[in-house]
């Protein structure tokens, strides 16, 4: 256990240490934002009902996923593959760490700097609307609610991928073919291309956006079951756990052969 | 300068080459097999979409990757000779990647007509790609990390392939839109937008350029 959390504070701390990436995601931040704002959104919160700030808040995180999974999978992309590239992975079997403890606590240590990152970016905005813009302070809970049931997820199932994958492709392979997949499975029409934007596997946040903050992305779409959304939520989990199971088997292996 | 550009070339993975032509394959059989009044959408979606993701994407990787950075740096080589090597490299790769896939796309019938006359076609793509790929290696010299350089062209691409709209509509932002070129092929905006795309070029080349002459950030 001590391991595994030594390995979890080791790699929180390494993530949320780079600066460079952390000013790209503030600047990519600050440019969402004031997208955001000056569509309008939040001009009259201090009259809005319990129901529309919901919505709303909703919608900003929805707003918000679309380009930060971009980050985090881009991010966490290098960071099992670094531990080989420098060498640090022969000391750390030398301390007899378990290959689950390693991963899991290089999974969780990942998925929770990038969401300490989202959360700064998400208080910020709920501080200009509550504090500026005289919005309830419900709002505060609210906008949790939805980056808890939209953008986490997401979060989970990314970060999982991009750490397995790297490891049986060259990382900038995988950091273009992942930017492409981010639009290709999660916002293009199925109308041009066979695509997974319209299963159960779609990664944006859509069908807890619809379910369970009421709101809709475009005219004319269909209301989503509550189940919808859960098993949409239970399965890009079971997809992440799926994809670090294999890669602690595939681990095992090679350090077997080698 | 043989020697150079050979050791530039080797320098290179090789999923440099093999990568844009896969993902060229790919498209040509989505254009093959799709409707009638699709093909020329996907083809055009690899030209004026795809390309300067590839281009910036493997541009990122083009100097902190290479283990003999150092031992390049205490050469007499000039800095814009190692910049213009080395990304002239990865544009070369995608050049002939978007060559090939206009003439195999010609062949199967597809007409690229709506991107306007061959020369002019060509900047649809050009353009983007070379802001994409500067920006990628200005990024990753800046942030001292390949990952950087790559975040930089991947949430610049989705932030401008998702709001397109508005970029198109706002005519400030059009100016910036690595995809207005395909967009909107023969638009009279078209050549502002061409000419704020090279200025940006110009500018990224000049920041690469003075983040090499730190050299010291790089060992």
């Amino acid at each position: 256990m001590s391991a595994f959390v030594g390995v979890l504070r080791y790699e929180y701390k390494m993530s949320i240490q780079r600066k460079g990436l952390l000013i790209l995601a503030l600047l990519f931040s600050a440019f969402y934002i004031y997208l955001l704002f000056d569509n309008g959104s939040y001009t009259e919160a201090a009259v809005l009902s319990n129901k529309e700030l919901l919505q709303e808040a909703g919608h900003t995180i929805f707003f918000i996923n679309l380009f930060f999974p971009v980050f985090a999978g881009i991010s966490a992309a290098d960071r099992l593959v670094r531990d080989y590239r420098l060498g640090t992975r022969e000391i750390l079997r030398a301390t007899g760490v378990s290959n689950v403890s390693y991963v899991t606590g290089k999974y969780l240590g990942t998925v929770l700097s990038l969401l300490s990152i989202e959360f700064v970016i998400v208080f910020l905005i709920t501080a200009i609307t509550v504090l500026v813009m005289g919005a309830p302070a419900v709002l505060i809970a609210y906008t949790l609610y939805a980056l808890v049931t939209i953008s986490a997820p997401a979060l989970f199932f990314i970060t999982a991928f991009s750490i397995a994958c790297p490891k049986i492709m060259p990382v900038r392979i995988y950091q273009i073919l992942f930017t492409g997949y981010w639009y290709w499975g999660n916002y293009l029409s199925p109308n041009v291309l066979p695509t997974l934007s319209d299963t159960l596997l779609n990664a944006s946040g859509r069908y807890a956006l619809q379910a369970f903050f009421g709101a809709t992305i475009s005219v004319g779409d269909k209301p989503v079951p509550v189940g919808d959304a859960v098993l949409n939520i239970l399965l890009l989990l079971l997809c992440a756990c799926l994809a670090l199971t294999t890669l602690v088997i595939y681990i095992r292996q090679t350090e077997r052969r080698s | 300068m043989k020697k150079r550009l050979f050791y530039s070339f080797q320098t290179f993975q090789k999923d440099l080459f093999w990568l844009p032509g896969a993902l060229m394959s790919l498209f040509l059989i989505l254009a093959i097999l799709a409707p009638e009044d699709q093909k020329y959408n996907t083809a055009r979606a690899f030209l004026g979409f795809l390309l300067p993701l590839l281009a910036g994407g493997l541009a990122s990787f083009t100097f902190l990757r290479d283990t003999a950075l150092e031992l390049q740096f205490t050469t007499s080589q000039s800095l814009w000779t190692m910049i213009l090597e080395r990304l002239g490299i990865v544009l070369a790769a995608v050049t002939l990647t978007s060559l090939a896939f206009q003439a195999v796309v010609q062949l199967l019938g597809i007409s690229l007509d709506p991107l306007g006359r061959p020369l002019q076609r060509q900047l649809v793509w050009l353009l983007p790609c070379l802001v994409s790929s500067a920006l990628g290696c200005a990024a990753s010299l800046a942030a001292r990390n390949s990952s950087g350089g790559a975040a930089a062209v991947s949430l610049l691409w989705i932030t401008q392939l998702l709001l397109r709209g508005w970029f198109a509509r706002d005519p400030f932002a059009r100016n910036f839109l690595l995809f207005y070129g395909v967009m909107d092929p023969l638009g009279d905006p078209l050549f502002l937008n061409q000419a704020v795309l090279s200025i940006i070029t110009v500018c990224l080349l000049g920041l690469i350029f003075l983040s090499l002459t730190k050299r010291e950030r790089y060992i």
